[in-house]
């Protein structure tokens, strides 16, 4: 059983190799610049100084892309679960919860591929018919096709988490004298509560970490924008960027990368350990 | 008062109706991503084909590999083959269009079944392009990840369900994998890069790298549903068998594990097929090369089917747009029948 124990030290070994790649990319280039910088262009001058490291365009685009998404996904996810948990009935959640949950399993890359070759160039379309210009990279084109890509999974575990609640809460408000609906939002939501926000947080750390719809439909050029109409980068595609191509390990843009793969880690680290185990604590067991 | 009743009850009509209102919002978005991709996808396993002799060559492929003798048929150029297909004028002059309007009437010219798009490896010509180098490339990397992962992944989950002291020691590796499960897959990508290529020094755009990274990748995964199939095991079943004298190796290995095993497998073959539709991390480590050959041993270079289909999918010829959704279609084909394999092995051993 030492074996078993080994898969973990591998695993903790090699976070530890990644952050000590990090730590490399830190030394040349100052954290606080990194961070707070706003111009992203990475390159080195000829006197070797390495500048360009400005990461906030690339957080403001994780940001919008992001926001998009859960915009379409949390309202319509909740709602789906709602229905598919309180209005259906039993046959038709027996055959689309399972449909649902196949959905949550295709892969991004065919998400990635929708939205480059059939929704940007719808987008843009539809704008030009209105006279506006949208480029067919845009932020409002990735951040709808992954708030579809995270719908089914927000709405799979909104649903777990409702349909574990027991009958008598339900019985109890309607013999009060409540309608379904206002069961539903005054006892039901507020009972799953912080499941409704575990949910959340894990959409959010999935949305923040996807990378290929980003890489194959929001643009490269940083740019420093909260228009959605805009193309906006991302951290996970820059990262793709910086490490596809010809590379030597002590290259500052190779670093770069993995500068930005440590701040996305802690950061989904965060998101996830909230979601796991900081969220428990207000959990109420009914029934 | 029936005011108030009127309106309530117009006010829950309006919430069961956005609910029923976003189901199907949700339902046809996904139809229409997979409906959007099927139509532009099937028309990948037809090939436009002239008969040799009937047509001047500036039709046909330049490339493609003929014998007169026992085939008469020459796969056509990719702008006959948009024409013929999809009526795509495209590069094709007035007097080209005349002779393959010609070449119709008088059957010189058909569609058939592209064997080609099964057979062939990735080339620069849409028309000749294929998947097996990416789907062959798949297998050998799922072949090293299934080996990493399954003893790892099942040996870990056994030891921390079985055997593990509650400690704080088994509670930090706990909170360690789960969190790993959810970790994003990009990640994995750096890990791999930098330890078994640049630490290990293992050849980069190989079947062995890619496998190693999706292996940690699905890991965790494998760790968590081994887990939780082990605990549906009855207790008294466990008990019984330490009775009648059994030792723990043997209660495990006689009883828990075989009861275990449907639960563990639909676990492994589910994050396989996660494992198999994966991009990010294997963009990471090298394997976006263009490879027209595929791959003889787990050390030569690789390509995988989602990778073929991101590289596919950056070109803007009508030809690649084409092969690019025709193989979404078969890894999503894949991808189901693993799913549905997943499926048959809960259902037949939950009664």
């Amino acid at each position: 059983m030492l074996c078993a124990l080994g898969a973990v030290v591998i695993t903790i070994g090699i976070v530890v190799s990644l952050i000590g790649e990090a730590f490399r990319f830190f030394a040349r280039v100052n954290v606080f610049d990194f961070i707070f910088g706003l111009n992203w262009a990475p390159h080195t001058l000829e006197s070797g100084e390495e500048i360009g490291f400005g990461a906030i365009p690339l957080f403001t685009g994780t940001a919008l892309i992001t926001l998009i998404a859960m915009a379409v996904a949390v309202p319509c996810g909740v709602m789906v679960a709602v229905y598919l948990s309180e209005y259906a009935s039993p046959k038709i959640r027996q055959t689309l919860k399972p449909l649902l949950e196949t959905l949550a399993g295709i892969p991004t890359l065919v998400y990635g591929f929708f939205a480059v070759a059939t929704l940007g160039p719808l987008i843009r379309d539809v704008a030009g018919f209105f006279n506006l210009s949208i480029a067919s990279e845009s932020a409002l084109c990735a951040g709808l096709v992954m708030g579809v890509m995270i719908l089914p999974y927000m709405s799979s575990l909104c649903e777990d988490a409702l349909h574990s609640l027991p009958t008598t809460l339900r019985e109890g408000s309607m013999g009060l004298g409540a309608t379904p609906s206002e069961t539903i939002i005054r006892v039901l939501l507020p009972a799953i509560f912080p499941s409704l926000m575990a949910a959340f947080l894990l959409s959010l750390s999935r949305a923040i970490g996807e990378t290929m719809i980003v890489v194959m439909a929001a643009g490269l050029a940083a740019n420093l924008s909260f228009n959605p109409f805009e193309a906006v980068t991302t951290v996970t595609v820059q990262i793709v960027s910086l490490l596809t191509g010809d590379q030597a390990f002590d290259n500052a843009k190779t670093l770069a990368a993995f500068g930005l793969g440590f701040v996305l880690f802690i950061l989904t680290l965060f998101l996830n350990i909230l979601a796991l185990y900081g969220v428990k604590r207000y959990q109420r067991i009914y029934g | 008062m029936r005011r108030t009743l009127k309106f309530r009850r117009f006010k829950e009509r309006l919430f069961q109706g956005a609910g029923l209102f976003s189901l199907c919002l949700a339902l046809l978005f996904l139809g229409g991503i997979l409906g959007d991709i099927a139509y532009k996808g099937y028309s990948a396993f037809i090939t436009t084909e002239i008969e040799a002799g009937t047509a001047t060559p500036d039709l046909l492929n330049a490339h493609a590999s003929h014998s007169p003798e026992t085939n008469r048929w020459i796969t056509a150029n990719s702008d006959v083959d948009m024409y013929v297909k999809k009526g795509y004028k495209g590069n094709l002059t007035p007097p080209q269009l005349q002779a393959i309007k010609s070449l119709e009437e008088t059957g010189h010219i058909r569609k058939a079944f592209n064997w080609g798009f099964f057979t062939h490896s990735d080339s620069q010509e849409s028309e000749l392009a294929g998947i097996w180098g990416g789907l062959y490339g798949s297998l050998l990397t799922l072949i090293v990840t299934f080996l990493t992962a399954f003893p790892l992944g099942v040996g870990t989950a056994i030891y921390l369900e079985e055997f593990a002291p509650k400690n704080r020691l088994t509670n930090l590796i706990e909170a360690n994998i789960n969190n790993l499960a959810a970790v994003p897959s990009i990640l994995f990508g750096l890990l791999g890069l930098v330890f078994f290529i640049q630490i290990l020094g293992l050849p980069r755009p190989s079947a062995l790298v890619g496998g190693l990274t999706l292996g940690l990748m699905s890991l965790p995964v494998i760790v968590v549903a081994t887990r939780s199939a082990l605990s549906t095991v009855p207790q008294t079943l466990k008990e019984a068998a330490l009775g009648l004298g059994a030792t723990p190796l043997q209660v495990l290995f006689h009883h828990v594990f075989p009861t275990a095993l449907p639960g563990i497998m639909t676990g492994v073959i589910l994050s396989l097929a996660r494992a198999l539709g994966e991009t990010a991390p294997l963009l990471l480590i090298g394997m976006v090369a263009f490879i027209a050959l595929p791959p003889e041993h787990f050390l030569d270079p690789a390509t995988v089917l989602p990778v073929q289909i991101f590289n596919w999918s950056r070109s803007s010829e009508m030809g690649f747009i084409e092969n690019t959704s025709g193989a979404i279609l078969v890894l999503l084909f894949v991808l189901a029948l693993l799913n549905g394999i997943a499926v048959v092995i809960r259902k037949k051993f939950e009664a």
